[in-house]
């Protein structure tokens, strides 16, 4: 798995190189980055799972499959492509919040109908005011790397500022989807507020 | 009256009060178990509400020391925030810790006081430190000591590292109550084990981040131990965690501490663990404040784990405490009733048996020994006890009756002998007058007739004598006038009395020889028996032995004859009065000898008995208490 990543991310360093001219020891930084710091976004990802509350009822839905310790389900939809190169995937089948983590691709606004976590790829990012509008007032989490995403109505960015990953979190998006993150976790993250006209 | 050694009284009694004993010693053991674990349980809770005052402390502990290390090499506007953090944690070490001492002062015996020592002067020492670093922080980053930094670090772990030492040996006295707690313990003692070695593996990082540094050669060996160190550990764990009293409450909190670990550190490892130039400046992608909330997150993670545990500890010590509490009440319930039972059993016994039987056999003791009739009081007639009242009064009512019957009977009868004799005689001279008189014109057979007569008055006057005799038999003897004598002595006076034949012998046995006696009535007895022996003998040579045997209360005296025996069909009638086996007028005696000698035995409180066939000679055996 981790050969089949160094090898896509590889490829995408030559392509880069082609495209933008970096330079060799700027070749060498940009593969090491991004590789580390999809790792710690991923990271993060859990430990915002991990810290953020949802409504009981639903996580607690009576016709949800329970595993042997009576646990519930919770779905992570990756939304267009896998914005972490596949290191979110250890998270399959573990638990947060008691409940077991499954992880699944979806392509389209109506497939999210399940999912209780939203992770959005870059190159959704059109799709954003169609998206929150059909998420609005849902319970469901919404992350993503896009510039500006927490700025435009979305709940959680992992935004980069000055080549450190850092958190940057809409309350009143959190709010209004009914969900508590701990306060340990927006100690770590810089509050924003919504652009006006954004969700 | 006397009273043996040990009457039914006091051995009901004695019963009794061995079995409140008993009870008393199988109860009282009970509650003192009971208090036992009730003493313990307090104990135990006042161990772990210690235990995790020291957890508190090396948690906060943990903290302060990845922050410190961190904000010791970032700007003071960096460091502000993580500083404030710094703050509330050492406030809450200082709390937790002084919380700690004060309930370990409590304790009157305390068996770390060396360990207590050790941790206090390492407390101390930090304390300094802490100063140090205070001091380091207000001037510019390039200026701050490293050593103070390293030493810094070095200290708290090792005042980490003590505390964790000291709950291990403090918390073994706790681990004999209960096997589940002292299991929750051990496991407790792991949790915490990897929360430290991941404590210190986020705060070398935190500083590397801080620093924008790679790995020195000595963070690169310490990274490397504590990994060894934590994979360990979270083996250990989950083995802990597949344990059947724990896995369902436990091993989710461990899978979720396991992954948010995994993803914090494990994910990242080969940024700081890699090849990369030893000591050189790096940039890394994520600042030290984030990765010091993550981390310390994740080791949050371990600590809820922990708490669980401690929480689980506390309940499981607080239902030892109530099982306790309730045991002891019940306890002491059963205790009281048991005491309240058996005194009552014992009131029972004691006046309401014991009091009335033995008021009963002496009013019996009485009656049949002095003759006086007592109705002894009893309360509760209408029980047992007082229907067997109403017996022995009867009884004493008819032994009283049969009394009175008796010596009436024996007034009439001495009257009635004593009356009669004087007409008797009256008779007697009226036929010795009337043949006087008519001598001469008196015909032959009327002589006769009134020599038959006198002959029957006579007979009739020694009858009423016999009579008079056997009437008295009852009238005491004087005590005084009562020797004591030799068997031997006894014989040899009553050989004197008997008319014996030439060719009669009397043998003395010698067991009787050395007896010493009351001389009266055995004299009589012994006489009436030889005598009646010798008088009846069929042979012109007989032998006569008497004997007797010593027991411990009474005598057994034998006679014993060679005469004709006495046919088994008359061994009742021989006793009676005025019986003789052949007609009276060929019988050489009367028939009163062996009446009187039952009289007189039975008079004493003895009995007799005889062995004899017909031409066999006879054994009368009779027995004389002391």
């Amino acid at each position: 798995m981790l050969c089949k990543h160094s090898l896509t991310k590889s490829l995408i360093g030559i392509f880069y190189i082609i495209m933008c001219g970096f330079s060799a020891q700027g070749f060498a930084e940009e593969i090491a980055s991004p590789l580390y710091e999809q790792k710690i976004k991923a990271g993060l990802v859990y430990n915002l799972i991990k810290y953020t509350e949802w409504p009981k009822a639903v996580l607690t839905t009576p016709n949800q499959v329970k595993n042997n310790y009576n646990q519930a389900s919770l779905t992570i939809c990756l939304f267009g492509d896998d914005p972490f190169d596949g290191y979110l995937s250890p998270l399959e089948g573990r638990t947060a919040q008691q409940a077991v983590i499954s992880i699944i691709h979806v392509n389209s606004i109506p497939e999210t109908q399940n999912c209780r976590v939203i992770i959005i790829h870059r190159n959704q990012r059109k799709q954003l005011p169609d998206l929150f509008a059909v998420l609005q007032h849902k319970n469901i989490l919404t992350i993503s790397d896009i510039e500006n995403f927490a700025e435009l109505g979305g709940m959680v960015e992992l935004a980069r500022q000055e080549e450190k990953v850092v958190l940057q979190i809409n309350k009143n998006s959190v709010d209004s989807a009914k969900l508590i993150i701990d306060a340990s976790m927006l100690k770590l993250a810089k509050i924003v507020p919504p652009k006006s006209g954004a969700q | 009256m006397k009273n043996s050694p040990l009457s039914i009284r006091m051995t009901l009694l004695i019963m009794v009060g061995m079995l409140n004993l008993l009870i008393a010693v199988l109860i009282g053991y009970r509650v003192y178990k009971s208090w036992d674990n009730y003493q313990q349980a307090e104990h135990l809770k006042q161990g772990i509400s210690i235990i995790n005052a020291l957890y508190t402390a090396n948690k906060n502990l943990s903290q302060a020391r990845a922050s410190t290390l961190s904000i010791m090499y970032s700007t003071a506007e960096v460091a502000e925030p993580v500083y404030q953090d710094v703050l509330k944690n050492r406030k809450a070490v200082d709390a937790a810790l002084n919380m700690a001492f004060e309930g370990l002062a409590k304790e009157e015996i305390h068996r770390n006081s060396g360990s207590l020592d050790q941790l206090k002067h390492k407390y101390d020492i930090l304390l300094q430190r802490r100063a140090q670093i205070d001091v380091g922080l207000n001037l510019p980053v390039s200026q701050r000591s490293r050593s103070i930094t390293n030493l810094f670090f070095e200290e708290n772990t090792a005042l980490i590292t003590e505390i964790q030492d000291f709950i291990l040996i403090y918390s073994r006295s706790f681990q004999g109550i209960d096997s589940i707690i002292s299991q929750h313990m051990v496991f407790e003692y792991f949790v915490w084990d990897l929360a430290e070695y991941s404590g210190e593996e986020y705060a070398i990082i935190g500083q590397m981040l801080a620093e924008n540094k790679y790995p020195t050669q000595l963070q690169r060996e310490q990274l490397s131990f504590l990994r060894t160190r934590i994979e360990y550990g979270w083996a250990i764990l989950r083995k802990f965690a597949l344990n059947e009293e724990l896995a369902e409450q436990l091993f989710p909190l461990m899978e979720e501490a396991s992954t948010q670990y995994f993803f914090t550190f494990d994910q990242v490892s080969e940024l700081f663990h890699g090849n990369n130039p030893v000591g050189a400046d790096a940039s890394y992608p994520i600042s030290s404040t984030l990765w010091l909330g993550m981390s310390a997150q994740a080791v949050d993670s371990l600590l809820v784990l922990q708490n669980e545990i401690l929480t689980e500890i506390q309940q499981r010590a607080n239902k030892i405490e109530l099982d306790a509490k309730s045991e002891i009440s019940v306890s002491s319930v059963i205790f009281l009733c048991a005491f309240a039972i058996s005194w009552y059993c014992w009131f029972i016994i004691a006046y309401r048996v014991a009091r009335p039987v033995n008021a009963m056999v002496n009013a019996l003791y009485k009656a049949t020994h002095e003759n006086i009739f007592e109705i002894p009081k009893i309360r509760y007639q209408h029980e047992e006890i007082g229907k067997l009242l109403h017996v022995l009064q009867v009884f004493q009512h008819n032994a009283q009756k049969m009394k009175q019957s008796n010596e009436e009977l024996e007034r009439f009868a001495f009257i009635a002998a004593h009356d009669l004799k004087s007409p008797l005689r009256a008779v007697d001279n009226i036929s010795e007058w009337l043949e006087e008189d008519l001598e001469e014109i008196l015909p032959a057979g009327s002589k006769i007739h009134l020599e038959e007569m006198r002959k029957r008055i006579r007979l009739m006057d020694k009858m009423l004598d016999d009579t008079l005799e056997y009437a008295r038999v009852d009238a005491k003897i004087d005590s005084h006038a009562n020797d004591i004598v030799s068997g031997s002595m006894l014989i040899t006076e009553i050989i004197g009395l008997i008319d014996l034949p030439p060719g009669f012998t009397i043998i003395t046995g010698d067991n009787l020889a050395k007896l010493k006696v009351k001389k009266l009535p055995l004299q009589q007895v012994l006489f009436n028996l030889i005598n009646n022996a010798v008088k009846h003998h069929d042979k012109i040579q007989g032998t006569v032995v008497v004997d007797a045997v010593e027991n411990t209360t009474e005598f057994v005296f034998s006679v014993k004859d060679d005469g004709p025996g006495i046919d088994p069909q008359f061994h009742q009638k021989i006793f009676e009065m005025f019986q003789t086996l052949q007609p009276r007028e060929k019988s050489k005696g009367r028939g009163m000898g062996l009446a009187m000698v039952r009289k007189i035995i039975i008079a004493n409180g003895g009995s007799i008995s005889l062995e004899s066939a017909d031409k066999e000679g006879a054994l009368f055996r009779f027995t004389w208490p002391k």
